[in-house]
C-alpha cells in the first residue's frame, strides 16, 4: 500500500514541478532572454529484490525529476548574435554618417556660401569700382571662410565625440567581459541541470548577445557550459576563457579607423572588427576623416586659387593684390585640470607661421608664460603676450596651474579673410594693353602678369612700354626709351619685366599697342573677371564645385548605402529573432496546453493518494473490525 | 467565431516592423511638406549631384543675367550720349555751312563760334558721361577719369585707356561701350580737333584761308558724324546681342527649373497615394497584432 502512496507522492512533486515551470515560464514570457524551460522526468525502476531469497517484486518505481531543461538552440543563438551585430554596426555608421552629413549639408552646406562668394565676384566684374559691391564680396569671402573653419570645427568635435562614444563601447565590452568571466564562475560552482543552472546559462547568453552587439565574437562553451569568447573569429584574441576576462581598449588607426586592443597594455593584441557597433564607429570615423581631408583639401585650394588671382591684380589705389585669405589660425584649447573659468583670445600677425605652444599661469607672481611646445623660447608677463607672431590676451580668472594648448591649424579650420579694406580689393588687371587710336590694322593686344625678369636688366628698363609692329607680322616689345625687351610673331607671348603680352588679328607695320602699369583710380575689371573664371578652371577633382559635390557625396554615398544594408540587416535579425523565439521563446498557448495535462496529472496522482489513503482506511477498520 | 490566438512572444520584432513604417511615414511626410522628392543627400545621392549642379546653373544664370542688365544700362546710357554728340555735330555743320555762306558778316561769325565753343563744351561733357555709379562711360579701363581733358592749348585729348567693363561676368568679352576714340576720332584728327579747326575758321581774317578751313571743317564733321553713327550702331548691334543674351538666359533658368522639378520635384500624387498606403498598412498591422497577439489559450480556459 505504501508503494501506491510513493508514486503517487512522486507523480505529484513532479507535476507539482512542472506547473512551478510553466508559472515560471509565463512570468518571463516577455522577459528579454529568457529560454523556455521543461522539467525532465524519467519513470523510476522499481526497488531491487533485497535478497537473494526474496522474490522480485511485481510493480513500479514511479516517477523522477532529471533536471530543467533549457530549449536553447545555439546555431539560431549565433544567427541572431551575428545579425544583431550587423544592425549595430550598420546603425552606428548610419548614426554617425547623418551627422557628418548634417555638418556638410542643408544650413552647414558650403555649397551657397560658394555659390554667394562667385556670384559677388560676378558682380564685381559688373562694377569693378563700386564701394558696395566690394565689400559683398569681401563679405561673401568671409562668410565662405567662416563655414569652412565652422565646417572644420563641426567635423574635429564629431571625431572627438565619436572616439568618446568608442570609448565608452570599449569599457561596456571590458565590463560584459567581466561580468561574463563571474557567470562563467558560477556556472562551473552550479549543479548542472539544476534551475540556477539553467538561470545562468540565460544570464550567459544574455551577456553573450550584448558582447555581440559591440563586435563580432566566436563563442565555444565547454562541457560545463563556461563561455570561451574571442573577439573577431576563431584566431581572434581572447576576451573571457573561463573565469578570466581581458580589458578592451581603442585607439585611433593611421588609416582613419579605430583599432581594438584586448589584454594588458605591452601585452595586448589587435582584434578585427568584423561586425558591431565599434566596426561600425571605425567605418565612420574613416569617412569623417577622408571628409576631414577633402574639406582641408578644398579650403586649401580654394585659398591658394583666390590669393595668386588676386595678387595678380591691382586695387583702387593702384596697388598690388594682397592675399585674400591667410591660411593658418591658432586654437586655444583649455587643459582639462584647469580650475579657473579663464579665456584666451589669440591672434596671429600677418604671415606668422608659429608652432605649438603653450600657455600658463602663475598664481604667486600673477604673471603669464607664454611658451613653444618645444620649450625652445617663452616670454613670461603680465597679458597680452606675443611670441612668434602669436599675440595672447585673457579674460576671466585663473588659478593656479592653469594651461592652455595653443595649436596652429592650417587646412579648413585655418582659412580666414584677411582685414583687407573694399578699396584694396584687386578688380583692376595689374597691366592694361591697348591698341594706339591711328592703328591702321585689325589687331588686339592681350595681356598678363608674369615675373619680373631675371636677372634685371641692366640699364633698367623705363616704362611705359610699347609693342610696335614691323614688316612681316614680326613685333617689339619696347620701353619709352626704345630698348628693344622682346621680339616676336603675331601671336607668341612677348616676355616684359613684370607682365607678358601677346598680339593677335593683323596688325600693319608702325602700327602700336600701349602697355600702361594700372594707377590709382584706374578701373577695369580684368582681374575680377580673372577671379570669377576660377569658377570654371579645373583641378585633379574639377572645378572648386565638383571638389565640393565629391566632399558630400564621399559621404552621402555610403550613408544612402547603410541605410539600406542597415533595412536588409534588420529584416535579417527580425528573422533570425522569430527563428530563435519560434524554438527557445515561450508560446503561451503551449503552457496553457501543459498546464491543463500537468494539472489533470496532477489531480490524478492526488487522487490515487487519496484511493490509497482510503484504501488503507477500509482495510485497517476490517482488522480492527 | 473564428479566433486567432497566438501565444509566442515575438511582439519586439513585430513592433520593430511598425516603427519602420512609422519612421517612412514621418520621412514621406517631411517630403510632401517640402514639396521635394529627397530632404537629404543621402536619400539620393546621384539625385543631388544633379540638384546641385542644376541650382549652381541657376544661380550662375542668375549673376549672369545681373551683368547683362549691368552692361545693358551703360550700353543705354553710352547709346544716348553718343545720339546727343551725333546731334550736337550736325548742329556744327550747320553752323559750319552758314559761316562758309559769302553772305555771313564778321559779327554773325563772332555769334557762330561762340556757338561752335558751346557745342565743343557739350561735346566733351557727353564724351565724359559717366554712368550711374560715377564711371566715366567713353574713358575705357581707365574709367575713374575723364576720358577727355583739355591741355595747357585748349586741345581736348582722350585720356583713357584699354577696353571698358563690359558682361565679361555673363562670359561675353567686348560689349562694353567703347573707347573714346572709336566715336570721337583721335586726338588729331577727331570731333574735338574738326571743332577746333572751326573755330580757327571762324576767327580768320584772310578770306580764302577762311573759306577753305570752314569747308574742311564741314566735310570732316560730316566724317566725324559717320563715325559716331557707326559707333552708335554698334553699340546697338551689343544691345542687340544683350537681349538675345537675356532671351538666352531666361530661356536657361526655365530648362533648369524643368529640371529640378525632375530631378528634386515630388510627384505629390503618387506620395499621397504612398502615404495612404503605409497608414493604411501601419493600421492594418496594428489591428492584426492587436487580435493575433491579444488572445492566448490562458483566455479561453474555463
Amino acid at each position: 500500500m505504501s508503494d501506491i502512496l510513493g508514486l503517487a507522492l512522486s507523480g505529484v512533486r513532479s507535476t507539482r514541478l512542472a506547473l512551478e515551470q510553466i508559472a515560471d515560464n509565463v512570468a518571463n514570457a516577455a522577459t528579454p532572454g529568457h529560454v523556455r524551460r521543461s522539467v525532465q522526468v524519467a519513470s523510476l525502476l522499481p526497488p531491487a529484490s533485497l535478497s537473494p531469497f526474496e522474490r522480485d517484486r511485481v510493480g513500479a518505481g514511479g516517477v523522477e525529476v532529471r533536471g530543467i531543461a533549457r530549449a536553447a538552440d545555439l546555431i539560431r543563438q549565433d544567427s541572431l548574435r551575428r545579425t544583431e551585430g550587423d544592425v549595430a554596426m550598420l546603425g552606428a555608421s548610419e548614426r554617425w554618417l547623418s551627422l557628418v552629413q548634417s555638418s556638410l549639408t542643408g544650413p552647414a552646406s558650403l555649397a551657397q556660401p560658394i555659390s554667394d562668394m562667385f556670384a559677388a565676384l560676378a558682380d564685381l566684374a559688373s562694377d569693378p569700382t563700386s564701394i558696395a559691391v566690394r565689400a559683398t564680396f569681401l563679405s561673401r569671402a568671409d562668410a565662405l571662410a567662416e563655414r569652412f573653419s565652422a565646417s572644420a570645427e563641426d567635423l574635429r568635435r564629431l571625431e572627438g565625440d565619436l572616439k568618446a562614444d568608442a570609448d565608452v563601447e570599449a569599457m561596456r565590452l571590458t565590463s560584459l567581459g567581466r561580468a561574463l568571466a563571474e557567470v562563467n564562475l558560477q556556472i562551473r560552482r552550479a549543479t548542472p541541470g539544476s534551475g540556477a543552472a539553467a538561470g545562468l546559462a540565460d544570464r550567459r547568453d544574455k551577456l553573450l548577445g550584448e558582447i555581440g552587439q559591440i563586435a563580432t565574437i566566436d563563442v565555444r562553451l565547454d562541457p560545463r557550459g563556461m563561455a570561451i569568447v574571442r573577439v573577431g573569429d576563431a584566431g581572434g584574441p581572447l576576451l573571457v576563457d573561463g573565469t578570466g576576462s581581458e580589458a578592451a581598449r581603442v585607439e585611433r588607426a593611421p588609416d582613419g579607423g579605430l583599432t581594438l586592443r584586448l589584454g594588458p597594455q605591452g601585452s595586448d593584441e589587435v582584434a578585427p572588427l568584423l561586425g558591431g557597433t565599434l566596426a561600425g564607429l571605425s567605418v565612420a570615423r574613416s569617412l569623417l576623416i577622408e571628409a576631414g581631408n577633402r574639406l582641408d583639401a578644398l579650403a586649401d585650394r580654394v585659398a591658394a586659387d583666390f590669393n595668386d588671382a588676386h595678387m595678380a591684380g591691382a586695387d583702387s589705389f593702384g596697388a598690388d593684390g594682397q592675399p585674400l585669405f591667410s591660411t593658418l589660425r591658432v586654437m586655444a584649447e583649455p587643459a582639462a585640470g584647469n580650475g579657473g573659468d579663464a579665456r584666451v583670445f589669440v591672434s596671429l600677425a600677418d604671415g606668422a607661421a608659429p608652432g605649438p605652444m603653450t600657455l600658463a599661469f602663475d598664481a604667486t607672481s600673477g604673471e603669464w608664460t607664454l611658451e613653444r611646445a618645444d620649450e625652445s623660447a617663452s616670454v613670461t608677463g603680465p597679458m597680452p603676450l606675443a611670441l612668434d607672431g602669436v599675440t595672447v590676451e585673457t579674460a576671466g580668472s585663473p588659478r593656479d596651474g592653469d594651461l592652455f594648448v595653443l595649436t596652429p591649424r592650417a587646412g579648413a579650420a585655418g582659412i580666414a579673410l584677411r582685414p583687407i579694406a573694399p578699396a584694396e580689393v584687386a578688380a583692376a588687371p595689374r597691366w592694361l594693353a591697348d591698341a594706339a587710336a591711328g592703328n591702321q590694322g585689325v589687331a588686339q593686344a592681350e595681356i598678363r602678369r608674369a615675373p619680373l625678369l631675371d636677372p634685371p636688366p641692366v640699364p633698367p628698363l623705363v616704362p611705359p612700354f610699347t609693342v610696335h609692329a614691323l614688316a612681316g607680322g614680326l613685333l617689339e616689345l619696347r620701353d619709352s626709351a626704345d630698348v628693344v625687351v622682346a621680339s616676336g610673331a603675331v601671336g607668341d607671348w612677348l616676355a616684359g619685366d613684370g607682365f607678358e603680352i601677346r598680339v593677335t588679328g593683323e596688325p600693319v607695320e608702325d602700327d602700336r599697342f600701349r602697355i600702361r602699369l594700372t594707377e590709382a583710380g584706374q578701373g577695369g575689371n580684368g582681374n575680377a573677371a580673372l577671379m570669377l573664371a576660377l569658377r570654371e578652371a579645373r583641378g585633379p577633382l574639377g572645378t572648386i564645385e565638383d571638389s565640393h559635390d565629391r566632399l558630400v557625396a564621399g559621404i552621402a554615398v555610403p550613408l544612402a548605402e547603410a541605410r539600406t544594408r542597415e533595412e536588409a540587416a534588420r529584416a535579417n535579425r527580425d528573422a533570425a529573432a522569430e527563428a530563435l523565439a519560434e524554438a527557445s521563446g515561450v508560446d503561451l498557448n503551449r503552457e496553457a496546453a501543459e498546464m491543463l495535462q500537468f494539472q489533470q496529472a496532477y489531480q490524478a496522482n492526488a487522487r490515487i493518494i487519496q484511493t490509497a489513503r482510503e484504501t488503507f482506511a477500509a482495510l485497517l477498520q476490517s482488522v480492527g473490525g | 467565431m473564428f479566433v486567432l490566438v497566438n501565444g509566442r512572444q515575438v511582439a519586439s520584432t513585430a513592433a520593430e516592423r511598425m516603427v519602420a513604417i512609422e519612421s517612412r511615414i514621418t520621412r514621406l511626410e517631411g517630403r510632401i511638406a517640402r514639396g521635394e522628392r529627397f530632404t537629404e543627400p543621402a536619400e539620393d545621392p546621384a539625385g543631388q549631384l544633379r540638384a546641385s549642379a542644376l541650382a549652381r546653373l541657376d544661380a550662375r544664370l542668375l549673376a549672369e543675367q545681373r551683368g547683362i542688365d549691368r552692361a545693358s544700362g551703360r550700353l543705354a546710357l553710352a547709346e544716348t550720349a553718343v545720339a546727343d554728340s551725333g546731334a550736337v555735330l550736325i548742329r556744327a555743320r550747320e553752323l559750319a555751312l552758314l559761316a562758309a555762306n559769302g553772305t555771313t558778316a564778321e559779327p554773325d561769325r563772332a555769334v557762330i563760334a561762340a556757338e561752335v565753343r558751346g557745342l565743343k563744351d557739350q561735346l566733351i561733357a557727353l564724351a565724359n558721361m559717366r554712368d550711374e555709379t560715377g564711371r566715366f562711360l567713353f574713358a575705357g579701363a581707365r574709367d575713374g577719369f575723364p576720358a577727355y581733358a583739355a591741355d595747357t592749348e585748349g586741345r581736348v585729348l582722350y585720356e583713357g585707356f584699354g577696353e571698358a567693363a563690359g558682361a565679361e561676368a555673363a562670359g561675353l568679352e567686348g560689349l562694353g561701350p567703347p573707347p573714346g576714340p572709336a566715336l570721337f576720332g583721335t586726338d588729331e584728327e577727331g570731333a574735338f580737333a574738326i571743332l577746333d579747326r572751326l573755330l580757327e575758321g571762324l576767327a580768320e581774317p584772310d578770306g580764302a584761308a577762311r573759306q577753305a578751313l570752314l569747308e574742311s571743317s564741314v566735310a570732316d564733321l560730316v566724317t566725324a558724324h559717320d563715325r559716331l553713327m557707326a559707333g552708335q550702331a554698334l553699340i546697338g548691334t551689343a544691345l542687340a546681342r544683350l537681349e538675345s543674351e537675356t532671351e538666352r538666359v531666361a530661356a536657361g533658368r526655365l530648362e533648369v527649373a524643368r529640371g529640378l522639378a525632375s530631378v528634386k520635384g515630388l510627384d505629390l500624387a503618387a506620395a499621397l497615394s504612398e502615404l495612404e498606403a503605409l497608414r493604411l498598412t501601419l493600421s492594418a498591422s496594428q489591428q492584426l497584432f492587436q487580435r493575433v497577439h491579444g488572445e492566448s489559450l490562458f483566455d479561453r480556459l474555463g
